[in-house]
């Protein structure tokens, strides 16, 4: 998951965070479905709450 | 020809010293704009308790978290700052391999009488370190503040507030938040942004005092089950809370190590506490992205306010430790997870007929545990601190050995200073004085002198 691999930060340069080069679509995946599935939830809670409303 | 090179090396002399004094007032500048900005926290926790807090104690609230900051300030100048340097080996007090740890190297620099304790024109630094760390333990403090409100003594808190402020916390920095400290050489434990030391700590020392504590009265009733005590101010405690977020900047600020200096890690980049290289720009993403998850994360399993805002900063709290480290979308999942967990926690808490008014021991405690596991499982193989070759490696083990430390080190004193505290008389408040109100019984005052907002609880 690091691309720090040598065993020491001494002469390591550029990009250095978890999943340099392999991950980043993944994570990047898992926050949009993530996201989906929030805004999908909410809007069904915001549904329910207005049609327990009309049904008063 | 000669002339001319005396007049160059003249010049390159002037320059360089007119370049070292600059990046140093540079440096003290940065860490004392950290305090301000940490402020902001305290800022926060004033609105956020008094606001959680019924009309009749918002007042004793605040005076709590008032008099726990000033009170933090005298003892870690007497002891707080001289036990980060004395014991990261552990209590030995032996000198490190990096040699700026030990007793001998404590007495010298942090010392209440050493020269460098005060204006010395050869420091521009032990001063606004010592200031930024006295926040960093005013916030235990204040973590430890809401989970108590509205039942404690004000002198039995202050007790607790300057033993987890000055003793217990920083020794937990000075182990695991110290290049020298034995967490970090032995177990390559990493927490940049205090996932541990100040958030596990002041949460599972809030947990040992809130079971000699014992609930409020009204919170549970007779077949176990809970009642909210709804605070007086939903809204001051909303806006608390993202005061406490914005604080988190300077905190965050803190947390680094500025290049240049005599007493930096590196002539050219910032760094952790431990000397691995980071930049500030890789911090913000994080920062951001974790506080979005957190957010987002709480909404969708609460749709409560309260718990979108303490998600921000469970967000933020789950990703501090690893916050160097994190591919942002990572940060996002990471803060969206821990905010997820929260009120499930709090409610186990609740369970358990413990009364944390304002999950504390759910958002510093399990979010700060959780952010430290979380670097174990997916930043382990970084090299822990800086070095030539062969530097000890961030793991799994070494992150839940860390843990296990700070939840004890939080958790033990916090229980027995409180037992001792409850033996005493000194913990709790009568139960007349908390039914009629701390506000009226000792402040003297009220915050709502016209009554527009009457306390309708069940403890009334």
């Amino acid at each position: 998951m690091n691309p720090v691999t040598a065993g020491t930060w001494d002469g390591f340069e550029g990009a250095y965070y978890t999943g340099f080069g392999s991950m980043e679509l993944i994570w990047l995946l898992a926050t949009m479905v993530l996201l989906g599935i929030a805004i999908f939830l909410g809007n069904k809670h915001e549904k329910s709450a207005y049609d327990a409303v009309e049904k008063r | 020809m000669e002339q001319e090179l005396a007049n160059l090396a003249a010049t390159v002399a002037e320059l360089e010293a007119k370049a070292a004094a600059t990046g140093s007032i540079f440096s003290e500048t940065f860490y004392y704009l950290t305090i301000p900005l940490m402020v902001l926290i305290h800022v926060g926790f004033l609105a956020y308790e008094m606001g959680a807090s019924r009309s009749k104690n918002a007042l004793a609230s605040g005076i709590k978290n008032i008099l726990a900051f000033a009170m933090i300030v005298p003892f870690f100048y007497y002891v707080g700052w001289w036990i980060y340097w004395a014991f990261p080996t552990g209590l030995s007090g032996a000198m490190g391999a990096m040699e700026i740890s030990g007793f001998a190297y404590a007495n010298e620099i942090a010392s209440p009488t050493s020269p460098y304790m005060g204006p010395n024109l050869a420091d521009q630094a032990s001063g606004v370190f010592w200031g930024a760390f006295v926040l960093f333990a005013a916030t235990t403090a204040s973590i430890l503040s809401g989970s108590v409100i509205e039942r404690i003594q004000l002198t039995g808190f202050i007790v607790l507030a300057v033993v987890l402020g000055a003793f217990v916390w920083i020794l937990a920095a000075a182990w695991g938040w110290h290049a020298d400290g034995w967490l970090v050489t032995k177990l390559g434990y990493h927490d940049f942004g205090a996932s541990g030391v100040v958030h596990m700590i002041a949460g599972f020392f809030a947990l040992g005092v809130l079971l000699n504590l014992g609930p409020r009265i009204g919170k549970f009733n007779a077949d176990g089950s809970a009642n909210q005590l709804a605070g007086h101010s939903m809204p001051m405690t909303l806006i608390g809370l993202m005061l406490i977020i914005a604080g988190f900047w300077g905190f965050l600020m803190g947390c680094v190590i500025v290049p240049g200096e005599a007493w930096s890690w590196s002539g050219k980049i910032e760094t952790s506490i431990y000397g691995t290289p980071m930049t500030m720009s890789g911090m913000t993403f994080n920062v951001l992205m974790a506080f979005a998850g957190g957010i987002i994360g709480a909404w969708m399993t609460t749709r409560d306010p309260f718990w979108m805002m303490s998600g921000a900063l469970g967000g933020i709290i789950s990703a501090a430790a690893g916050i160097d480290l994190w591919w942002p979308p990572l940060a996002f999942v990471i803060g969206f997870i821990g905010a997820c967990m929260m009120p499930f926690v709090a409610s186990f808490i609740e369970r358990m007929k413990i009364d944390d008014a304002v999950g504390a021991f759910t958002v510093h405690g399990f979010l700060g545990l959780w952010g430290v596991i979380a670097v174990g499982i997916v930043g382990s193989g970084y090299p822990a601190m800086f070095g030539d070759a062969d530097v000890i490696e961030i793991s799994l083990m070494g992150q839940l050995g860390g843990a296990a430390v700070m939840a004890l080190l939080g958790f033990v004193p916090g229980y027995a200073v409180s037992f001792l505290l409850k033996v005493t008389g000194m913990l709790r408040v009568p139960e007349a004085a908390e039914v009629l109100g701390l506000d009226l019984t000792k402040v003297p005052s009220s915050a709502y002198p016209e009554s527009i907002h009457p306390s309708v609880s069940p403890a009334e």
